[in-house]
């Protein structure tokens, strides 16, 4: 037996309207409850803001905010309504730079254009069966990009830092949310006119 | 539970909940018959992209005609150039056709490095109309192996000797 997807709300943010068509048919053809797009990082975050969504995909190619910076806006910006969401980031450029890139700002999955049903299902299955682990440091916030992290591990801790680990249940992000200070949307104008 | 690490030297592990597994129910990946449904959709797609290069083709061909008649044309007609092969290929990565996307770089890199519009030599658009052509008109997916290759290795070559 496979998911029931029919629970899940996706937003796909890409500039091209074919791009999105692609996928949004992908997604719904597999049983996708409810599927909202995008052209732009800005309308997106827009609506980020306003629904529960379960998994982002999102262009790294876009104007006038990029995609790097429509990540770092769900995962560090006040208003995001949960900052926790897996992220998935496709991109026609998929060399060792750019993925690196994207996982340092706090990219889930990256998916390499062009992608194929296949590839697309995937890296659903693997947010849905991988969640990650959150790191906060001082300049980085996003999934451990330790991928391959083991809890047998018995060497040495190879960091200089102080771990707290902190275990979160869904009112601790919804009382987080609460608690921040509210950002209005020049934050995310003065983004987009940079 | 406090979210303000001080951040000398201390960082925080964070285990949101897997709230996503829990919606998704008891079951494990995509079903597979759902999953080759997709897979018939996105291939009626790719059929309809063939159709769009075969539309940006005549565009091209409209721009080209408005270049050879005027040299007043040649800057708006370059611009113009310039987001039908943007918009091919972004499109061509995505659906499976990279020769495609690789005939529109080349075609992008010769419009907007023009030293004036002025310059543009209509044969070099032309070559690239014509590969594009040759895509549609035999379904040519992927890279087009070795004969595509050389197609781009050609267009790439007369770019890069019009721009000396």
């Amino acid at each position: 037996m496979g998911y029931a997807l029919d629970q899940l709300r996706v937003l796909i943010v890409d500039p091209n309207t074919h791009i999105r068509e692609l996928l949004r048919t992908i997604l719904q053809t597999v049983g996708t409850g409810t599927i909202d797009l995008s052209s732009d990082g800005v309308d997106g975050f827009e609506r980020y803001c306003r629904h529960e969504y379960d998994v982002v995909f999102t262009d790294s190619e876009m104007e006038p905010v990029s995609g790097l910076d429509f990540v770092d806006l769900i995962r560090t910006s006040a208003k995001s309504p949960n900052p926790y969401v897996p992220i998935v980031m496709f991109s026609a450029y998929s060399d060792e730079e750019q993925v690196t890139l994207a996982r340092d700002h706090g990219v889930t999955e990256f998916l390499a254009k062009p992608f194929t049903v296949d590839i697309v299902l995937k890296r659903l299955e693997a947010v849905i069966e991988n969640p990650r682990s959150f790191v906060r440091t001082s300049s980085y916030f996003g999934p451990d990009r330790r991928r391959n992290s083991s809890q047998d591990y018995n060497g040495a801790e190879r960091r200089k830092s102080t771990l707290r680990e902190v275990s979160l249940s869904r009112q601790d992000i919804s009382k987080q949310q609460q608690a921040a200070p509210s950002q209005d949307k020049r934050a995310i104008d003065q983004l987009a006119r940079d | 539970m406090s979210e303000d690490p001080k951040n000398n030297g201390t960082y925080q592990l964070i285990t949101p909940p897997n709230s996503l597994k829990a919606r998704v129910g008891a079951g494990f990946g995509v079903d597979t018959e759902l999953a080759k449904r997709a897979d018939s959709a996105v291939q009626n797609m790719q059929g309809d992209f063939l159709q769009r290069v075969s539309s940006a083709a005549c565009e091209i061909a409209v721009q080209l005609s408005l270049v050879e008649q005027s040299d007043a044309e040649c800057a708006e007609s370059c611009l113009e150039l310039s987001r039908i092969a943007q918009e091919l290929e972004t499109q061509g990565t995505a659906f499976g056709f990279p020769l495609v996307s690789d005939v529109c770089v080349s075609l992008k890199r010769y419009v907007e490095n023009l030293d004036a519009p002025g310059d543009v030599d209509s044969k070099i658009i032309r070559a690239h109309m014509d590969v594009l052509r040759s895509v549609t008109g035999n379904s040519i997916a992927g890279d087009g192996g070795q004969v595509g290759n050389d197609l781009v290795g050609s267009l790439n070559e007369l770019v890069a000797r019009a721009a000396g």
